[in-house]
């Protein structure tokens, strides 16, 4: 059994649908609009991966800012302008990719089903067209400046029957902001400094060194 | 045969063999078999595109130390040179539930009491 937190499965869920724009997806409007929309219609309420309220720019959600910032710290999200926009493209190694999008799949089916209609319908539009849609939808036009709309679901940790433990580590590793940190600085660090053999025998278990 | 380095780890690594006396033994076989072959363990698939880029000759490893209820990992570099020697860098070692996220409240709590 492996266990995520719920800061990785919504840092997961953003990446996995990063990937689904071949180039990148142009500016943070149509991230949040593709993720509300697949929440939205996931037929499984008590599961919405994310919070969004009513702003400026139609439904929008804090916990996605957060998990781009976190993803970008991770090294696993990058922003290119390019024209007149930003270019937001995910960084995932191949072999990983299909392995997060067959743990959605399986574990999170709703939303996985209702992802692809919601690409299909925001991921490419204009960015006003997006937000004059999205603005005209019932959760908009209902809801008052700053109102939720939709409130993730509240579990810190959630524990998952059936998914291997390795998995479960890379997936957490993964988007993991905080490792990628320490191991750029950490590997800096043991690069720039000369190879030395130390006797771990003797430091750590008190033994005289045996070879030479 | 590879050199292997744990200076960065050192008080980490200190703490985990004080834990047990069965812990201890594992992380002595740990370390013996980061010295007779870094590469019988497995490879870290994770680790950031400009990490590769910038030293495309390193491999980064991980070991398992696990005798419940003590999980530790140690993640080291695997140095290959070109005269074929061999050397390692331990650069984490930190205590882990299997199959869980990284505490790292829990690391830093390990580290003030290391």
């Amino acid at each position: 059994m492996g266990c995520l937190s719920k800061r990785a499965i919504q840092r997961l869920a953003v990446l996995h649908t990063l990937s689904l724009w071949r180039k990148g997806a142009y500016g943070p409007v149509r991230v949040h609009k593709t993720l509300f929309f697949a929440d939205k219609n996931s037929v499984d309420a008590t599961w919405r991966l994310f919070t969004f309220k009513k702003w400026n720019l139609g439904q929008y959600s804090d916990e996605i800012a957060s998990a781009l910032n976190d993803l970008q710290a991770a090294r696993r999200v990058s922003t290119l302008f390019d024209g007149p926009s930003e270019r937001i493209r995910a960084h995932v190694p191949a072999s990983i990719r299909p392995r997060i999008a067959a743990f959605f799949a399986n574990y999170f089916q709703e939303w996985s089903a209702a992802l692809k209609p919601a690409f299909k319908e925001w991921a490419h539009l204009r960015n006003v067209d997006i937000i004059n849609r999205a603005h005209q939808d019932a959760t908009y036009t209902g809801a008052n400046h700053g109102d939720t709309i939709f409130r993730s679901f509240s579990a810190k940790e959630v524990e998952f029957d059936g998914l291997d433990a390795d998995v479960a580590e890379q997936f957490s590793d993964l988007v993991d902001d905080r490792l990628h940190e320490g191991l750029l600085k950490r590997v800096a660090q043991a690069a720039d400094r000369p190879r030395k053999n130390e006797d771990w025998r003797r430091i750590y278990f008190g033994e005289e060194t045996v070879c030479a | 045969m590879a050199s292997v380095d744990t200076s960065l780890v050192r008080k980490e690594l200190k703490a985990i063999a004080a834990r047990s006396k069965v812990v201890r033994k594992l992380l002595y076989e740990a370390l013996e078999g980061l010295e007779e072959d870094p590469s019988q363990y497995s490879e870290l698939e994770m680790y950031p595109a400009e990490l590769r880029q910038k030293y495309p000759d390193v491999v980064l490893r991980k070991v398992y130390i696990e005798h419940n209820p003590h999980n530790y990992r140690l993640v080291f570099i695997h140095w290959t040179f070109e005269d074929s020697s061999e050397h390692v860098d331990v650069i984490y070692a930190f205590p882990r539930k299997r199959g869980y996220p990284i505490d790292w409240e829990q690391v830093e709590q390990f580290l003030r009491d290391a």
